[in-house]
């Protein structure tokens, strides 16, 4: 239809050729007259009716140069031909018109000579007026020339009119009705060729046009058809209207006719021109609906050649503009299809039709590089006039189908992910009804999925937790709100497990809930964690509180420091009265321990502590000082080393420092102590001893020389001063054992305690013959501790069983055991004369006798010395005895056994 | 192996602040009835002088034995132990130190000085003149010292 639209536009067509035939023909009829009707004076090619005005030779000329002129004033090449003949055509014409009425008459008589008649110069000047209008360029006042023109018809058809209905009778009624009837015809020729006068646009796109103009030249058509009707009409009803004869009925019934002719010819012209345009407004839109849509659209004829082609299709093939049209459409059908195409080309379905289906057909094109492209056509087909056409309507579906395909992958994607997450998952509809559980889920319950959709999962939560998971779960599916909830779920072995289960809805862009999509992640360690964390922080806190520990937390980059209330409790601050500021603690510290503190922090700092660690004082808030114990450890380091975050506790330890500062005087006395009698022993056994040896040897030296001088007085009193120095020796070598007793740094070590009792018994060997005594040792285990000092301890034990012996001869049972407690008990026993049981535990005290001191009993010293050094080897020392009956000393030490 | 000369009178060096202890030695060897000289200085000076021949012992013999304190007014027993061990000529000397210390200290110190021997002085008076004795014995009669 587009095509026939341009093809009807672009051609000259038939008004071209009629415009040529009306003119020339003309020219070619009036040069007849001229040279017949007059030239050779044949009547009939002068009048055509014989007997009627003849058509003058200078009417006939005007006319033929007339003619001549409107052919040619088209052409550029003929432009002067056709203005100097209009030029002469309109100079005769203002002759009759002008000069004739002004007296200026063509001389003689001869019908060459005479002029036009006024209505024929006046339809001759106009049209000359409009040959000279469009002269050269036709197309430029078109539209004037076409009104003229119109005016121009309008004399001949009038005349034409008088002479059909009243003939010539009627000539000369007035100054128009003097044309002849080859004059009238032919200038009415003329009148319409002037309007096909345009070369390419014909009188009815004038005709068409909306404007003024159009209406102008419309209502110019009905006045040039009707007016002459009307104006001939007029003439007869003036000649007639009192004759009341047929032809004035006639006249009269011409005239309304007329009138009802022309309105109606005015209201078909006024449709058509409506018409027209609803026409052309409906093919822009057609156009446009074409040219401008996003979908391929191309136009195929029967032949399967492409006739028109929108851009979308030309760029869904990849061709340039234009390119398409021409092609046959099978150029844009993959090889493989194209003979059935060819074939089935016109097999579609159409509406109403049941063929191939032809909407929305996914096929394959071939585009010009050769590479395919997927569409989606639908067909239909247009009437054309040339029979039917073939609108393929096409759209290019790659990128659709790419994402259509990129779905696909994504989902399978995501159902893999689905499995291989540790997590249970799950979704569920909009609903709340779930559809789908990943194979953990089904693994970790030991449930088919089917069993458990839509709610059947349900039966694995714990009891206690369904009602609040449910109640969670309406919510959210009601809220579309994400949810979040901790629950228990039973394992296939019916183990409960703690579950974090997390849900959101998956929406459109509207907002509404396409998909729930859910997973649970096994928190149970966690939970256990949180229990046993929980447990020990509180535990923390409680050994906190319990133990006075202030704590702080200390940010080495800010210099911040968190300092716990017990912190400041223990200065007696109040929280806060001492700035969080890790500077600002450390000026609190004394200046004694300041510079030592900072150096064993730095030494932390640099890594070569494992832990800060420092005794100090703190200024307390009434400006005493506390100590404390000031521990930390750096908790964090950046990736070079440094320090960044510490962490520790401050632990009052004042109390502790003043009983050390006690306990190290203690010792500090204590040691000087024992020096003072580590010295007194030494005076005694020497200074001390010294004197008394030359006391008592010097006094065996007089009773030596002197014996025989002295009498029995002298000699006793000499006794008494010998045995008192004696004693009083002896005495002193006691007491230094006992001071040294159990005062041995040496270390404990085995002893064979059959020795030490051998060396014993060997010391005391002459006291045991002087005695009488009979001693009796078993076999001793051995045990630990000194052999000198154990050696002594035997040593005084015996010497104070024969010593203290009775009436009878000394008997001494020695013994020894070892138990499992891994103590050993030595015992010692005699005969004697006993201790009564009130005596038993004076007797190892320092000088504390039960006898009366005659020169024969011990210095007290012995026992006591015993017990010491049996106490400082870890052992007891005790007797056992009833007057009369004998005792038995018995002492414990540990035995040796548990070293080996 | 010369044979021993015991009716060679000896010289004795008695080294002895205390003069009873002097006089208990000096019994002793009396009652010994032995006739080596005893010669009894009080301080350890005088003791280094008797050995130098130095000053009012210009004329002293030397020594066959020296009983020696530990503890001396003036020069300590040690001392002259110490001197006495560090001269060539006097090292030969047999030196007893002979003390009412039994203090283990001094025992393993005057060892440490090359004593020839440590005898405690016995509290007992019987005890006291056989252990003299016994020391003169031995040393004088006993042992072969090198010539002097």
């Amino acid at each position: 239809m587009m095509a026939a639209h341009h093809r009807d536009a672009d051609s000259p067509g038939s008004g071209r050729r009629i415009f040529r035939l009306a003119t020339l023909g003309t020219a070619a009829i009036a040069a007849f007259v001229v040279a017949v009707g007059w030239g050779l004076d044949w009547a009939p090619a002068r009048t055509i009716v014989p007997g009627w005005p003849a058509t003058t030779p200078a009417t006939a000329t005007g006319i033929g140069l007339l003619g001549l002129s409107l052919a040619t004033a088209a052409s550029t090449r003929s432009r002067l031909a056709s203005v100097g003949a209009a030029v002469l055509v309109l100079l005769v014409c203002l002759w009759a018109l002008v000069l004739v009425p002004a007296g200026f008459v063509p001389p003689g008589d001869s019908p060459w000579l005479s002029l036009p008649s006024i209505a024929t110069s006046v339809t001759l000047a106009t049209l000359a007026v409009g040959s000279l209008l469009v002269s050269g360029n036709p197309a430029r006042r078109y539209r004037v020339v076409g009104l003229v023109a119109l005016v121009g018809l309008m004399l001949p058809l009038h005349r034409l009119f008088v002479l059909a209905l009243s003939g010539p009778g009627r000539t000369g009624a007035s100054p128009f009705d003097t044309m002849s009837l080859p004059t009238a015809t032919m200038l009415a020729v003329l009148g319409i060729a002037g309007l096909l006068l345009h070369p390419n646009l014909p009188y009815r796109s004038l005709a068409a046009a909306r404007d003024t103009l159009g209406t102008l030249f419309r209502a110019g058509i009905a006045v040039a058809v009707f007016a002459p009707l009307l104006t001939a009409a007029g003439v007869l009803l003036g000649s007639r209207i009192v004759d009341q004869d047929l032809e004035g009925l006639l006249a009269w019934a011409s005239t309304a006719m007329s009138l009802v002719l022309a309105s109606l010819l005015w209201t078909g012209l006024q449709m058509f021109v409506r018409l027209q345009a609803r026409t052309e407004s409906l093919a822009q839109r057609f156009e446009r609906l074409f040219r401008f849509s996003p979908m391929g659209k191309v136009l195929v004829d029967d032949t399967g050649r492409i006739r028109t082609a929108n851009p979308a299709s030309e760029r869904i093939f990849g061709y340039r503009a234009g390119e398409l049209v021409g092609r046959s459409i099978e150029d844009l059908v993959p090889e493989p299809l194209r003979d059935v195409h060819r074939r089935q080309r016109n097999e579609f379905e159409r509406p109403g039709d049941s063929g191939i289906g032809a909407s929305n057909r996914a096929v394959d094109g071939l585009r010009a590089d050769g590479s395919r492209v997927p569409l989606e056509i639908t067909l239909t087909t247009l009437p054309d006039e040339e029979g039917e056409m073939v609108l393929a309507t096409m759209a290019d579906i790659s990128a659709r189908r790419a994402a259509e395909l990129a779905l696909q992958e994504s989902e399978n994607r995501y159902r893999q992910l689905t499995q291989s997450l540790p997590q249970l998952v799950w979704t569920c509809r909009p609903t709340g009804e779930c559809d789908f559980l990943n194979a953990q889920w089904v693994a970790y319950t030991g449930v088919p999925e089917q069993a458990q959709l839509p709610y059947g999962w349900l039966d694995h939560v714990h009891p206690d937790d369904r009602d609040a998971l449910m109640s969670s779960w309406k919510a959210a599916v009601e809220t579309g709100d994400d949810m979040q909830v901790e629950f228990r779920i039973r394992r296939h072995d019916g183990l409960y497990r703690w579950f974090d289960t997390r849900a959101t809805a998956i929406k459109d862009v509207e907002g509404r809930i396409v998909k729930w999509f859910g997973s649970n992640t096994d928190i149970e360690d966690r939970k256990l964690f949180e229990v046993r964390l929980h447990e020990t922080q509180r535990r923390f806190e409680l050994a906190v509180q319990a133990t006075r520990e202030g704590l702080w937390d200390w940010n080495l980059v800010t210099d911040d420091i968190y300092l716990s209330p017990q912190w400041f409790a223990m200065l007696g601050y109040a929280e806060g009265e001492v700035p969080y500021r890790g500077d600002f603690r450390a000026t609190l510290i004394h200046p004694d321990e300041a510079q030592g503190w900072r150096t064993v922090l730095q030494q932390h700092f640099d890594a070569r502590t494992p832990f800060h660690s420092v005794e100090c004082r703190f200024r307390a808030h009434d400006g005493t000082y506390r100590w404390m114990l000031d521990r930390g450890q750096v908790v964090e380091r950046d990736a070079d080393g440094r320090p960044l975050r510490m962490v520790g506790t401050d632990t009052d330890i004042s109390d502790r420092k003043v009983l050390e500062l006690s306990l190290r005087q203690q010792t500090e006395d204590l040691t000087r102590s024992n020096a003072d009698l580590e010295r007194f022993a030494y005076i005694a056994s020497h200074d001390l001893q010294e004197p008394l040896r030359m006391v008592a040897s010097f006094l065996q030296l007089l009773d030596r020389k002197y014996e025989g001088k002295l009498d029995d007085t002298g000699r006793q009193y000499l006794d008494f001063a010998v045995g008192g120095a004696r004693r009083m020796q002896a005495l002193i070598q006691d007491l230094l054992r006992y001071s040294r007793a159990g005062r041995s740094d040496e270390p404990l070590v085995r002893v064979d305690m059959n020795r030490a009792l051998a060396v014993a018994l060997d010391n005391l060997s002459v006291a045991i013959a002087d005695a009488g005594a009979k001693v009796s040792p078993d076999v001793l285990p051995p045990a630990r501790g000194q052999a000198g000092e154990l050696t002594q301890v035997f040593q005084n034990l015996v010497q104070n069983a024969l010593r203290y012996g009775g009436e009878a001869a000394p008997e001494l049972k020695i013994s020894g055991e070892c138990t499992d407690d891994g103590m050993c008990t030595f015992s010692v026993q005699d005969n004697g004369v006993g201790i009564a049981p009130q005596h038993q535990d004076r007797i190892f005290e320092l000088f504390k006798r039960l006898n009366p001191n005659d020169g024969k009993s011990g210095t007290g010293i012995g026992l006591a010395t015993c017990k010491r050094i049996i106490e400082r080897f870890g052992g007891r020392i005790w007797v056992e005895s009833q007057p009369g009956a004998g005792s038995t000393f018995r002492f414990t030490l540990p035995s040796d056994t548990e070293q080996r | 192996m010369s044979d021993p000369m015991p009716f060679t009178p000896v010289d004795i060096l008695l080294v002895e602040d205390n003069l009873g202890d002097a006089i208990l030695v000096r019994e002793a060897l009396a009652e010994y009835k032995i006739r080596n000289s005893l010669h009894h200085v009080q301080d350890g000076e005088q003791a280094m002088d008797f050995l130098y021949r130095r000053g009012d012992h210009a004329e002293a013999p030397t020594p066959g034995l020296i009983f020696l304190d530990l503890n001396l007014p003036r020069k300590d027993g040690r001392e002259v132990l110490m001197e006495v061990k560090s001269d060539p000529e006097l090292r030969q000397i047999p030196v007893v130190v002979f003390t009412s210390s039994a203090a283990e200290t001094d025992i393993v110190r005057s060892y440490g000085l090359h004593a020839n021997c440590y005898v405690t002085k016995p509290l007992d008076l019987e005890q006291f003149m056989r252990v003299v004795q016994s020391i003169e014995n031995f040393w004088l009669h006993i042992v072969r010292l090198p010539g002097v």
